[in-house]
């Protein structure tokens, strides 16, 4: 996928699995929104498949679109009209898409109730606040039952306690076995709320795993942090496991050391590392392949 | 997952949509201003109510009355239309409609039963007030009212999808208020509001090139009497011809509408709609 001769996309190859939370992570200009644009069927990809719910995108049937939620980040319609009613029109396009198993639209009273905003369904959009817009933008996404749900930035401009909401509704979500795909550029939340992370950088899926597995598995840098008692020195080791190291030292130096802080790299600092590394034009393969060596 | 009844569905969604969209917008401010601009209309047309034009043929007052219908409604179909989408393609309106099954269909339907209302809705008053100030200016049988309010569907339905062009054509604000100038330029050139006969001849046919003349004509020839076509082209209505051309603008327009429309749909993304914030935010348009 290009713009103009800059290549935004290149050989991104991602299989998820049905009732996932996946989080896309990179930097900006990374490609995040164009990748999750094109898995939306909003944009075209320059070359390769793309195959979501077993359709490509491009060319999917309406009643696909009824199996896929949007929320976005940037949506600032409709301020005059009241939040009840914005749900119970985009509701009514689902309709026809009804199952026995799956009742579509989603009914709006219990669907205010979900998101948290059942007091607020006669007020008028324009009076709610940043975190209740963004409420009402997935209580819309909601709307139609969605099978597979994308998320763009769920938590920009929101408050802590916003932020919170927004963590446990994609909790909720995640127990009634819907599949999720949210962008974000906030580490901690990817790690609280996904199941999955992915790294693009350069144009490519450069990591793949979970949270845990790319903390522990791609860190190559966990410290630690010795004290010489005598003189009052700090030194810092690191490497990718210490134990041998910290056996060694404090045998050999027994009572002439103390040991400040041994800390494992954090998520952060793995995902800085990679993106680094990837912009650099490092070669990352083996930390591609993480997710089929560590499942 | 069945589908079933679609077309069904989207014209009842379509229609709840238009049903909110037009209570939405006259229960507000904004949505009255219309009706406050009518009241300056009929204050200016009370003023010159004794002022005539060739000689006492024709009466000033019901000559503008009808230029201010007419530019009412091209005022509502082209530049509310384009206006409209413009806004709506910037805060997100359309990307949600294009988000949800049959949603872009169901959001242009429900535009086609919105923007007739919405074009009449200023109309109403115009019409009531101009039928108690101005004695004379308003059509008095049945018949003739019909022909009015066929004249204005026609003009409507001619402009509107010249609207939706530009509003698809002019991809930010300050592109579309140029465009908006120009058809102020063009209604003064159009002889909405004086007649066109004042006008040296190889204007007169730059002013038969537009559509707004041909509007203004139609409300001409419904609103007032046979004596006032002396000072029109040729010194009779052309009523046939009028109907004809404003047809066929209309049938032009509705071929070339929704090509412009599609692409600008399939060009609807976040990032679209991202940027368009980030600009305002930036230049303030």
């Amino acid at each position: 996928m290009a713009y103009g001769a800059k290549v935004v996309l290149d050989a991104v190859d991602l299989d998820i699995p049905r009732g996932q939370v996946v989080a896309l992570l990179g930097p900006n200009g990374a490609g995040k929104t164009t990748t999750v644009e094109i898995l939306e069927g909003f944009r075209r990809p320059g070359a390769g498949e793309v195959e979501v719910l077993g359709v490509d995108p491009a060319h999917a049937p309406e009643a696909w679109r009824a199996r896929v939620g949007v929320v976005l980040q940037s949506w600032r319609d409709h301020g005059t009209w009241r939040v009840a009613e914005l749900l119970e029109v985009m509701g009514a396009y689902y309709a026809p898409y009804a199952t026995p198993e799956v009742q579509r639209p989603w009914d709006t009273e219990e669907l205010l109730e979900r998101v948290g905003l059942a007091d607020h369904h006669r007020q008028r959009i324009d009076r709610l606040s940043g975190g209740q817009r963004r409420r009402l933008d997935v209580a819309i996404g909601l709307v139609g039952r969605p099978e597979l749900l994308f998320l763009d930035e769920p938590t920009t401009g929101l408050d802590p306690a916003g932020r919170r909401d927004v963590h446990d509704l994609v909790a909720d979500l995640a127990d009634l076995d819907t599949t999720i795909l949210l962008t974000t550029h906030d580490l901690a939340e990817a790690e609280k709320v996904a199941d999955r992370l992915l790294i693009l950088a350069g144009g490519a899926i450069v990591a793949d795993g979970s949270p845990d597995e790319l903390r522990l598995q791609l860190s190559r840098s966990s410290e630690v942090r010795l004290r010489d008692l005598t003189t009052g020195e700090v030194s810092v080791h690191a490497e990718p496991d210490p134990t041998a190291y910290l056996t060694e030292v404090l045998t050999a130096r027994r009572g002439e050391v103390q040991v400040v802080e041994v800390r494992a790299a954090s998520l952060e600092d793995v995902y800085l590392d990679i993106v680094r590394r990837a912009e650099a034009g490092d070669d990352l393969g083996s930390l591609r392949s993480l997710q089929e060596v560590t499942r | 997952m069945t589908g079933r009844g679609v077309p069904g569905a989207v014209l009842r969604a379509a229609w709840r949509q238009a049903g909110t969209t037009l209570r939405r917008k006259y229960t507000t401010a904004a949505g009255l201003g219309s009706v406050v601009t009518v009241v300056i209309v009929l204050g200016v047309l009370l003023l010159v109510r004794d002022v005539d034009f060739s000689g006492g043929q024709v009466a000033a007052g019901g000559y503008l009355l009808s230029g201010f219908l007419a530019f009412g409604a091209v005022a509502a179909a082209v530049m509310g239309v384009a206006g409209e989408l413009q806004t709506e393609r910037e805060d997100g309106t359309l990307l949600r409609a294009k988000a949800v099954p049959h949603g872009m269909s169901g959001h242009l339907i429900a535009k086609l039963l919105v923007t007739p209302l919405d074009a009449l809705v200023p109309v109403i008053p115009m019409v009531v007030g101009a039928s108690i100030l101005l004695p004379g200016t308003m059509p008095t049988d049945l018949g003739r009212w019909l022909l009015l309010l066929l004249v204005y569907l026609l003009a409507v339905a001619a402009m509107l999808p010249w609207g939706a062009v530009l509003g698809s054509v002019f991809r930010t604000m300050m592109g579309l208020a140029w465009s908006m100038i120009a058809i102020y330029g063009l209604a003064a050139l159009s002889s909405l509001f004086f007649p066109v006969t004042a006008m040296p001849t190889w204007l007169q046919w730059v002013a038969q090139a537009s559509p707004l003349y041909w509007i203004g004509l139609a409300f001409r020839w419904v609103l007032l009497p046979e004596s006032a076509a002396v000072v029109e082209i040729g010194g009779v209505w052309r009523a046939g011809v009028t109907l004809a051309v404003l047809a066929a603008w209309a049938v032009v327009g509705m071929i070339v509408a929704p090509v412009l429309l599609r692409r600008m749909a399939r060009r609807q993304s976040g990032s679209v709609v991202a940027a368009a914030r980030e600009r305002v935010l930036n230049k303030g348009y």
